[in-house]
């Protein structure tokens, strides 16, 4: 029995902002965990409520990861176009970037896809 | 070689009076400036660049007798959303300890930023206030006397946003550290109109200390608050800090300033010179236990 992949795709974004909210809150800065510990306990409170909620929970969760890579795109053609100085913003904005970017952006678009039916968490096999 | 550097260097500002010490400093202020501005050149803003910039100071630091350290941080953006979307930053701030001649003394940070903005080669901002303290900490080494433990700082990403000077405040708070005040220059090496004018960012505690120096030299000095250089890292968490610079105020301030022409030759070496003694003098007393 293994984690179906639309269960493993949602387990991996969840994860890595679990691992960006843990990284941050160590630095002392707790937005990112404020933000994953809502976003866990309103699909874990969408899960228990039952008639569908935890689908749409998931589908809304796809819907966030497609404006977010999107943003995240924007912001990196924005540095592109407009002159800035800051040599962070132009160092952490290049290809792995986009390409993360772009990955956040079809893993949300997958998810608003695929839980539109209900999902098996695990395939047999 | 390093002991022969600073005992050559303490007897040409021994032997020599107060006019031919200071022309002394300024040379070798010049000279150090023009070198590193060449081994980090165009700029010291790429990650590339600090990093070279970080081995030269250490090496510098070395050179002079100390013992240099990397402490590298990780921080969070200055936006918080931000910590939403980019990676956090990270950079490495250069440090010497001159341990106090006393047990248990507290400590007094020196400091000033390595860091330029893109496309300079920064000479005035802020090699002038690297200089200037790594002058200031060889003259602080040389003292038989320390009732404080000196930290000599260079920080990193002053001009993202303090970051380096934020992060180290925050180690050494952490560390619980007792830090007694912390001293820092931000761009002193230009004076167009030559009437030797500084500013100072300094709390009350302070500013009476470097006002009777001043006076003591000639200088003319103007108090002013702001929150652009690193002492605000420090300020902000309760700790007396003073930053000194040129008179931006009375507009006389480098129009080199983060441009590609911000470069040695554009520098007033005896006004840098000048300054150096000046926050010296005032260390000094501190270090001799004088009162102020």
């Amino acid at each position: 029995m293994r984690l179906s992949l639309p269960f493993g795709v949602l387990a991996l974004t969840l994860a890595a902002f679990t691992v960006r909210a843990v990284i941050y809150a160590l630095m002392g800065s707790h937005l990112p965990l404020v933000f994953i510990l809502v976003v866990l306990l309103a699909m874990f409170t969408a899960h228990l409520a039952g008639r569908g909620a935890g689908r749409v929970a998931v589908r809304v969760w796809g819907l966030w990861l497609v404006i977010y890579g999107v943003l995240r795109l924007g912001l990196a053609g924005l540095l592109v176009v407009a002159p800035i100085s800051s040599p962070h913003a132009i160092a952490n904005t290049g290809w792995v970037f986009m390409l993360v970017s772009a990955l956040y952006l079809l893993a949300g678009a997958y998810l608003v896809a695929a839980w539109r039916k209900p999902v098996e968490p695990a395939v047999t096999g | 070689m390093a002991l022969r550097l600073v005992a050559s260097l303490a007897i040409v500002l021994f032997t020599a009076g107060p006019g031919q010490a200071q022309e002394a400093l300024a040379d070798s202020q010049r000279e150090f400036i023009a070198r590193l501005q060449a081994a980090t050149a165009p700029a010291r803003s790429s990650s590339r660049e600090r990093g070279a910039a970080a081995d030269f100071l250490m090496a510098e630091i070395e050179r002079r007798g100390l013992t240099a350290e990397r402490k590298p941080y990780r921080a969070p953006n200055v936006h918080p959303l931000l910590d939403l979307i980019m990676p956090p930053f990270s950079g490495v701030n250069v440090t010497a300890t001159i341990p106090a001649t006393l047990d248990d003394a507290p400590v007094v940070i020196l400091g000033a930023h390595y860091d330029s903005e893109a496309g300079s080669p920064g000479a005035d901002d802020n090699a002038s206030g690297i200089a200037a303290m790594l002058s200031i900490a060889e003259a602080i080494a040389a003292e038989p006397r320390r009732d404080y433990t000196v930290i000599l700082v260079f920080f990193d990403q002053e001009e993202e946003g303090k970051i380096g000077s934020a992060a180290f405040a925050r180690q050494l708070l952490n560390a619980s550290e007792d830090i007694h005040s912390m001293h820092s220059i931000d761009m002193a090496g230009w004076d167009s109109d030559g009437d030797r004018a500084i500013e100072i960012d300094a709390p009350d505690s302070w500013y009476p200390r470097y006002e009777r120096a001043a006076r003591e030299m000639d200088i003319p000095i103007t108090r002013v608050t702001y929150d652009s250089s690193d002492h605000v890292s420090f300020r902000d968490r309760g700790i007396d800090a003073v930053c000194l610079g040129e008179a931006f105020r009375l507009r006389d301030s480098s129009p080199h300033r983060h441009r590609s022409t911000d470069t040695a030759d554009t520098l007033n070496h005896a006004y840098l010179a000048r300054n150096t003694r000046l926050m010296q003098g005032v260390l000094l007393r501190l270090m001799r236990g004088e009162a102020s």
